[in-house]
C-alpha cells in the first residue's frame, strides 16, 4: 500500500526532471523559430507565388520558380560556385586553424592570452576595413604579396587576386580563421590533458597520437567551425568578376533569391 | 637484484625540489605503494619512471637497464590514469587493443587478448560500449585491462581508485590486489589514503616533501613508524611528551603522573606515541577526562583531556560497560604498543 502511495510523487518528480531540459531551452528556442524558422517558411511560401516587374508579387500556387532553378544553368553554375567556395574556404581554414589551434593550447598562459588576441584580431576590425586592408595586399600587379612572391622568386609573373576566387577564398579563410580556431581549441580543452600520455604509454608515437586520439576528438569541433563559416555567408554568390552580366540578367531573378539578397 | 632500481632519484622544477634523494629497489612481482599528502612527489616520481617526466638526478634502472635513455612509447610500462584517460572515441574493446595494435599483433590473436582482458577485470559483454556509456567503476575496469593487455614489466596506478564511492572502492581494491596476485606484475601504486595503501601493498613507501620517510611493510609502517609524520599520517595516533631520567638508577620515563621503567638508549626530552585502540582504562595511568563519547557502531571513539594534552581512545564495542562524558580515567596502555622518539612532542 506505501509502496504504491511512495511511486506517485517519485513518478511526478521523474516527469518534472523530464521537462525541466526543455523548460531551461524554450526561450532560446523561442528566439531560433522566430527570427529562422518563420521566416525561411516565408521564404519558401515566397517561392511557390508567381512575381513581375509590374504586378509585384501574385499571391498564386505555381511550380515556375522551382522549376526555373532546377533547369537555368545560371543557378546550377551559382550554386556549384558558392559550394565550391565554401569547401575550399573549409579546407584552408580547417588546414591551417586546427595546427594553430592545437600549437595555442600548448603554449604557456602569457603566451596564449596574447597570440589569443593576435588571432581574434581580425574580429574585432570593421569589416570595410579589413577589405580594404586585402585590397592593398592583393591589388593590381603591384599588391604587397604579388610584390614579395617577385622578390622571394617564387613567381615571375604577378598573380591576378583581385576579383578572382583564389582571392575571395583567402580572403574568407581569412575572416573565418577565429571561428575555426577557437571551435578547435574549446574541443582541444575538454581533451582529457593526461590522454596523450595514455596513448603515448601504450606504445604510439606523435604522428599516430594526433590521428588515432586528438584528430577524431576535435572533429566535432571542426564540424561546428565549418557550420559557423557557412553561416555567415548564406547568400548564394554570382561571378565575381563580371559583375556587370550578373546584373543584367537579376531582372529574371525569382522573388526567392533577390529578397535574400536585399 | 633488484627488478626495478630508482638511485637516489630527483627532480627540480626551477628552483624548487618536488622529490630529492629517492632510492628504492623494488622485486619482482612486489606490489609497492607511495603514500603522502598531495604535493609529497609521489605522483612526479611516478611520472619519471613512465617517462613523461626526465629526473634531474639520479638513475632509473629496469633489469638493470637505464630506463630513462628509453622514450616513453618503448618503456613498454602499464599506467591507469586518475581520471583513466580512456579515449572516448572508441569502444572498450578498441581501448584495450591499442596498445597491441601499436605492438603489430595480428588480428586475430588482438582480438582473443582483448576478450580475455576484458573477462579478467569482469567486463565480458562490454567490448562494444562507448566509456560515456560506462559508470566511473567500469571505466575505472577497462583502463586497467587497457595498461594489463600489452603485458606491462611494471604496472604504474596513479590515484586509480580515489574517483569511485566508498562501497565500490573497496571492492575494486580487493579485486585489484587479486588480478596483481594471479598475474604477478610488479606493480606500483600511488596515492594518498593510507587504508588503499595498507589493504594493498606488500611495501609502504611513505613520503612527505619530496623525501621518503620510510619504507617498510604496511605492519611496520603502522607499529613502528620512523618518524612523528609516518605516525601522524598512518592512521589516528597520540602523542604525549614525556622525559626519560637517567640520574637515578633505574632510569624511569615519566609522562605526568604515569611512570614506567625507561627504554634502554634515549634520555632527556621524548615523545610517546600510542594507537587509540591500545589504550584502555584502568586503574593507574595517566590521568584524563573524557570529553566526549560518539559511538561508531562496532567501536566506541572517546576524544579525551588528559593531563599531557588531548587523547583519543578507541574501544571494541564488546559488550562492556564504558565509562561517560565528564567522567575521569586513567589512560593504560602495554609498553608494547607505544613507541619513543627523541624530541619533544609538537
Amino acid at each position: 500500500m506505501s509502496a504504491v502511495a511512495d511511486t506517485a510523487p517519485q513518478a511526478a518528480a521523474k516527469e518534472r526532471g523530464a521537462r525541466a531540459p526543455w523548460a531551461m531551452t524554450a526561450p532560446a528556442l523561442m528566439l531560433f523559430v522566430g527570427v529562422l524558422l518563420i521566416p525561411l517558411a516565408m521564404t519558401v511560401l515566397l517561392s511557390f507565388h508567381d512575381w513581375g516587374q509590374y504586378k509585384g508579387i501574385e499571391p498564386v500556387f505555381i511550380l515556375k520558380n522551382w522549376h526555373e532553378i532546377a533547369t537555368d544553368p545560371y543557378y546550377a553554375e551559382m550554386f556549384w560556385r558558392t559550394f565550391r567556395i565554401a569547401i575550399l574556404t573549409t579546407l584552408l581554414t580547417a588546414v591551417l586553424g586546427a595546427p594553430e589551434a592545437y600549437i595555442l593550447n600548448r603554449m604557456s598562459g602569457r603566451w596564449k592570452s596574447f597570440f589569443l588576441l593576435v588571432i581574434l584580431g581580425p574580429l574585432l576590425i570593421s569589416v570595410v576595413a579589413r577589405t580594404l586592408g586585402w585590397a592593398l595586399l592583393f591589388g593590381g600587379n603591384n599588391g604587397l604579396v604579388n610584390k614579395l612572391l617577385m622578390s622571394l622568386g617564387v613567381i615571375r609573373a604577378p598573380i591576378p587576386f583581385m576579383f578572382t576566387e583564389t582571392g575571395m577564398v583567402v580572403a574568407l579563410a581569412h575572416v573565418m580563421m577565429p571561428f575555426m580556431v577557437l571551435s578547435v581549441w574549446a574541443a582541444l580543452q575538454r581533451l582529457d590533458p593526461q590522454i596523450e600520455n595514455a596513448a603515448m604509454s601504450l606504445g604510439a608515437g606523435p604522428v599516430t597520437i594526433v590521428r588515432r586520439i586528438v584528430m577524431p576528438q576535435i572533429m566535432p569541433g571542426c564540424c561546428r567551425a565549418r557550420s559557423s563559416c557557412s553561416r555567415c555567408r548564406p547568400a548564394p554568390l554570382p561571378r565575381p568578376r563580371s559583375s556587370a552580366a550578373a546584373g543584367s540578367r537579376s531582372r529574371r531573378r525569382s522573388p526567392m533569391t533577390s529578397s535574400s539578397t536585399r | 637484484m633488484a627488478y626495478l632500481e630508482l638511485d637516489r632519484v630527483a627532480k627540480q622544477f626551477g628552483a624548487m625540489t618536488v622529490v630529492d634523494g629517492f632510492s628504492l629497489a623494488v622485486g619482482k612481482g612486489e606490489f609497492i605503494s607511495f603514500l603522502g599528502p598531495s604535493g609529497c612527489g609521489k605522483t612526479t616520481t611516478l611520472q619519471m619512471i613512465a617517462g613523461f617526466l626526465d629526473p634531474t638526478r639520479g638513475a632509473i634502472r629496469l633489469e638493470g637497464k637505464d630506463l630513462t635513455a628509453i622514450h616513453p612509447a618503448k618503456r613498454g610500462l602499464g599506467i591507469v590514469f586518475q581520471s583513466y584517460a580512456l579515449f572516448p572515441h572508441m569502444t572498450a574493446a578498441e581501448n584495450v587493443a591499442f596498445g597491441l595494435e601499436m605492438r603489430n599483433v595480428p588480428r586475430s590473436e588482438r582480438a582473443e587478448r582483448v576478450r580475455t582482458a576484458l573477462a579478467m577485470v569482469g567486463l565480458a559483454g562490454y567490448e562494444d560500449r562507448h566509456p560515456r556509456r560506462m559508470s566511473g567503476g567500469q571505466q575505472q575496469r577497462v583502463a586497467l585491462a587497457r595498461a594489463l593487455v600489452i603485458k606491462p614489466s611494471v604496472l604504474l596506478l596513479d590515484e586509480p581508485l580515489s574517483n569511485l564511492d566508498a562501497k565500490l572502492r573497496e571492492e575494486m581494491q580487493i579485486e585489484l590486489r587479486q588480478i596483481q596476485r594471479t598475474i604477478g606484475t610488479t606493480t606500483i601504486l600511488v596515492t594518498h589514503d593510507q587504508n588503499e595503501a595498507m589493504s594493498l601493498s606488500d611495501r609502504i613507501v611513505v613520503m612527505s616533501q619530496g623525501r621518503i620517510e620510510q619504507i617498510g611493510t604496511p605492519q611496520e609502517t603502522y607499529e613502528r613508524p620512523a618518524s612523528a609524520f609516518v605516525s601522524q599520517f598512518l592512521g589516528k595516533t597520540n602523542d604525549f611528551a614525556a622525559t626519560i631520567d637517567r640520574t637515578s638508577a633505574p632510569a624511569r620515563l615519566t609522562a605526568g603522573s604515569w611512570s614506567v621503567p625507561a627504554p634502554a638508549g634515549l634520555s632527556g626530552p621524548v615523545t610517546v606515541s600510542v594507537r587509540p585502540e591500545r589504550i584502555g582504562f584502568g586503574d593507574v595511568g595517566l590521568s584524563a577526562k573524557i570529553v566526549t563519547r560518539i559511538f561508531q557502531g562496532n567501536h566506541w571513539l572517546f576524544q579525551c583531556d588528559s593531563e599531557c594534552g588531548p587523547a583519543i581512545v578507541i574501544r571494541q564495542n564488546d559488550g562492556q560497560a564504558q565509562p561517560s562524558e565528564g567522567e575521569a580515567v586513567r589512560l593504560v596502555w602495554r609498553p608494547e604498543d607505544m613507541s619513543v622518539r627523541a624530541g619533544a612532542a609538537a
